[in-house]
């Protein structure tokens, strides 16, 4: 990575200064709720800066942005080969034979640091081919991540990698009890930030042991990590449209697990807009088995009649509404909407806005959904917000989604037919299962935020016109 | 068999390993810690490439997996008794070996025997319940054939006069132990396995091993007055690969071993960091009757220092009463005798405990070893 310009970095240390110096000049202000709002219906467009999408794959697998991590000389005690499967293309250095999800660099202390990048969510593999974008499936955020932070301390040798797995270690307690979600594959990013921050100053960015400022709940309600290739038509980030404005400075707030200074951020900020254009400019994957050209075709007629006007339409006018729905329209599990918007949240984006990562217009989330855009829907199951609904047939037609769940994943296998991972339908929920291992492998639609209801437009459709929509989905 | 916490056994494999290496009992702390420090740093320097541990997709295989694995840098084969002698009277016994490979097995033959290739130590500790401390002797060897190390010949793993033999014509868990401490006490014991073998290998681990969590033991000691027959319960556990170094990281551990007399078998792992900071992380299972392991659920279980007991050599503050709870398990942990802690280079208590209370709805005992480590003040 070339480092860019000192002065692209002073100049937004300036303004971080000068806007803590206006914050420290008078009292904080209870946040205003209708600032941190948006209405459900269109999102508009925000500008973006333009960055170069070749430089930014670069940085995404290369770049230090998460800044700590395990001492890879205790990575390489614990973990000494690599799996060839888990090498991914356009890597450099040591980075070129690390896992994909893993980014090698030297920290100041002069210890090489192995650190969780981007992928570790946004990366999933479909048939031998890891598919960079598509949010990762089978994420385990079950277990209680000191867990691994203790068991990675066992390799640690030497004052170096001792100080340096601290510091690493001392963030993964600050956020562990926030990040365990209850089913295997749902993921907990959004509380984690939330947890962060209210570990962190916004204007200095220093850590403090004890919260700053109320922590949010413990238990993360279960997201499902949408496909990167979405935001080349989404206006916003996010399920609930919650990230406006410049879209490469908030998706840095993925790298903060390590912040120390607000120059950390600005040294990232610099080539965010790169990644940012590399996101932007991905491809969703093609449906790699036959689909019959005719069937899809009539499919094309009903998706027009019955999903185009929320979902955009496809091929060769292409359109995309960018719409959100009250989450009660919808009818899909109102939690994750009604957290965003309830006032609950708002300490966070108050602190976001205070913070070098955005500004007083950053989080404005609406109360309710976006129907996101269906490009490569085929590769994306789980369904819904909160991966509830484990097939894309089981989507179409809401009496057949199960109630209690669990993917096979020994091995996984796609399943063409219903598109989607296969899975078993289980007759018990979580409450059933006494062992954690097998009670977390359970996707149980009764628990709270992990809903499996609502968005039932095809219900009404007969068998004949739900096959041939589901082909059509096959096309895009 | 269910996979076991990779966690869980990351710390047992320390809990085998060098918390006794390299200390001299006559030198002062303060030197031993300098030199201990060297031979870490010395450890660090030295290759891992030429060891490639244990292979993927390992599974144990007997008689050969008794005995030492070159390939891999680190081995231990540790095992603690509980045992009861004709009087009634209760004794604990550890002992323990340790192999470190410092040459790897493909490099050119030794120019010399005085090349040092392989270093061994082996430690025994025995304390009687009434007795006022734990004895312990170390010894160390440098792999010279037919002095220490594993001969496969003899089918036994020993050290000068020290030896646990693996019996290669019998059910796999036979063998027997002769170990002295100092010329205070001589054992010799038959142990033999009631419960099939764990082998402990979990995916990804850099380590591989098994364990026979429940052996009964059987035979004599001698403590100067007449040989007393005695029996009892053992576990062992014998793992190789890259163990973690002790004393030069930040996490140190309780480790717990229990033997139930309604026939469990329970292993505890409270990883948490040496400074005292932050959470700890509780793991561990355990083994059925029938031999069946599983792990327990860590989110669940509780691990509660109940006593603190200060060494008066050291000063160091050592929990050595627990209280453990969990999921049809409550149970109250107490040392034989208080002073089971070795002033080595890195501090240790490592001490025969019995164990009073209720698993599974009914009222049980039981005795067992439990073993804290990162509590001196370093
Ligand atoms: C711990 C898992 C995790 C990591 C690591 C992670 N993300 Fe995400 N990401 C998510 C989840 C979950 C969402 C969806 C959250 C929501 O919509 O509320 C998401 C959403 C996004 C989106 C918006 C997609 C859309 O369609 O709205 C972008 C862009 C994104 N992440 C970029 C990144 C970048 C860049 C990094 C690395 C700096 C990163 N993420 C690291 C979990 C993660
Ligand atoms: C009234 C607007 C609306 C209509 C009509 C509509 N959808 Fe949706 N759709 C949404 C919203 C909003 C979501 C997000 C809901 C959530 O995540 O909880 C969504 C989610 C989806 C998803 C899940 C995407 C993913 O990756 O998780 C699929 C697939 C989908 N819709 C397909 C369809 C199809 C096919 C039709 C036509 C039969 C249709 N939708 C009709 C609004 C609509």
């Amino acid at each position: 990575m070339t480092r860019r310009p000192l002065l692209a970095a002073l100049g937004l240390l300036g303004i971080a200064a000068i806007a803590g110096a206006v914050w420290l000049s008078q009292p904080p202000a209870p946040p205003d709720p209708a600032q941190f709002r948006s209405p459900a219906g269109p999102v508009p467009a925000s500008a973006q800066r333009p960055g170069d999408p070749e430089a930014g794959r670069r940085a995404l697998l290369n770049a230090p942005y998460v800044s700590c991590g395990i001492p890879y000389g205790a990575y390489s005690r614990l973990s000494p080969e690599t799996d060839p499967d888990m090498l991914i293309a356009g890597r450099e250095g040591r980075n070129a034979e690390l896992p994909y999800m893993l980014t090698s660099h030297v920290n100041a202390d002069g210890v090489e640091i192995v650190a969780n990048n981007c992928l570790t969510c946004h990366a999933e593999r479909i048939g031998g081919e890891l598919i960079v974008g598509l949010g990762s499936a089978f994420g385990d955020f079950t277990s209680d991540p000191n867990r691994l932070a203790l068991q990675a301390g066992t390799y640690v040798r030497g004052a170096a990698e001792t100080r340096a797995w601290q510091h690493w270690a001392e963030r993964i307690a600050g956020i562990a009890p926030y990040t365990q979600t209850k089913t295997v594959g749902a993921n907990p990013a959004p509380n984690l930030t939330w947890a962060l921050m209210s570990h962190l100053d916004p204007e200095t960015l220093e850590w403090s042991e004890t919260p700053l400022i109320d922590p949010p709940p413990e238990d993360p309600l279960p997201i499902s990590v949408p496909p990167w290739w979405g935001m080349r038509k989404k206006n916003a980030m996010f399920y609930t449209t919650i990230g406006r404005g410049d879209h490469a400075r908030f998706m840095l707030l993925a790298s903060m697990l390590c912040v120390g200074s607000p120059g950390e951020v600005a040294e990232i900020d610099a080539y965010a807009p790169d990644i940012r254009a590399y996101i932007a400019a991905l491809e969703p994957p093609e449906y790699p088995y036959p689909i019959d050209p005719e069937l899809a075709a009539r499919g094309e007629a009903v998706y027009r009649d019955a999903c185009a006007a929320c979902h955009g339409s496809h091929g060769a006018n292409v359109s995309f509404p960018n719409l959100t729905f009250a989450a009660d329209r919808i009818g899909t599990d109102p939690a994750y909407a009604n957290a965003a918007t309830d006032g609950s949240r708002d300490r966070f984006y108050d602190w976001l806005a205070r913070s070098p990562y955005g500004d007083a217009r950053s989080a404005a989330p609406a109360p309710g959904y976006i129907a996101p855009p269906l490009d490569g829907v085929w590769a994306t199951a789980p369904y819904l917000h909160n991966g509830s609904v484990p097939s894309l047939a089981a989507l179409l037609q809401s009496e057949i989604r199960p109630k209690y769940w669990r993917f096979r994943t020994d091995p996984r296998r796609y399943d063409p037919e219903a598109m989607g991972w296969d899975y078993d339908t289980l007759d018990h929920g979580q409450d059933a299962e006494t062992a954690p291992e097998a009670r977390h492998r359970i996707y149980d639609t009764t628990l709270p935020g992990y809903g499996n209801a609502g968005h039932t437009y095809s219900d009404r459709l007969d068998d004949a016109a739900r096959a041939a929509l589901l082909e059509y989905l096959k096309t895009l | 068999m269910r996979r076991l916490p990779l966690l869980a056994l990351a710390a047992l494999a320390v809990a085998g390993g060098l918390y006794w290496a390299w200390s001299g009992s006559d030198t002062a702390a303060p030197a031993r810690l300098d030199r201990y420090a060297a031979l870490l740093a010395e450890l660090e320097e030295l290759p891992g490439d030429g060891f490639p541990g244990p292979p993927p997709g390992w599974t144990p295989e007997f008689p050969r997996d008794h005995g030492d694995h070159a390939g891999s840098r680190m081995e231990s084969w540790a095992l603690a008794a509980h045992l009861t002698t004709a009087d009634g009277e209760t004794l604990g016994l550890q002992l323990s070996f340790l192999r470190l490979g410092i040459v790897a097995p493909g490099a050119p033959a030794p120019r010399s025997i005085w090349e040092v290739r392989e270093l061994d130590r082996a430690h025994v500790a025995l304390v009687a319940a009434a007795g006022a401390q734990a004895i312990g002797e170390e010894r160390f060897g440098r792999g010279i054939p037919g002095l220490g190390g594993y001969d496969a010949t003899e089918g036994a793993v020993r050290l000068d006069g020290w030896f646990l033999r693996f019996d290669s014509d019998e059910a796999r868990g036979h063998m027997t132990l002769h170990a002295t401490v100092s010329d205070k006490a001589g054992i010799d014991l038959t142990l033999r396995a009631e419960k099939p073998v764990l082998a402990l290998a979990p995916e990804g681990a850099p380590f591989a091993g098994y364990a026979f969590p429940r052996l009964s033991a059987q035979g004599t000691i001698d403590r100067g007055n007449g040989t007393e027959s005695v029996t009892g319960t053992a576990w062992l556990d014998h793992l190789w690969g890259e163990l973690p170094l002790p004393g030069s990281r930040p996490v140190a551990t309780d480790r717990l071993q229990l033997q139930l007399d309604d026939g469990t078998d329970l292993s505890l792992i409270r990883t948490r960091r040496a400074d005292g900071t932050g959470p700890a992380a509780l793991d561990g299972f355990a083994v059925a009757p029938d031999g069946t392991a599983s792990a327990l659920d860590g989110d669940s279980l509780r691990m509660t220092a109940r006593r603190i007991w200060r060494d008066p050599v050291t000063g160091t503050d050592y929990p050595v009463s627990w209280q453990i709870e969990g999921p049809g398990l409550d149970l109250v942990v107490e040392p034989l005798v208080d002073a089971q802690a070795f002033d080595t280079a890195v501090p240790v208590w490592s001490g025969t405990v019995r164990a009073r209370g209720r698993h599974a709805g009914a009222e049980t005992s039981g005795g067992g070893t439990l073993q804290l480590t990162g509590y001196g003040a370093r």
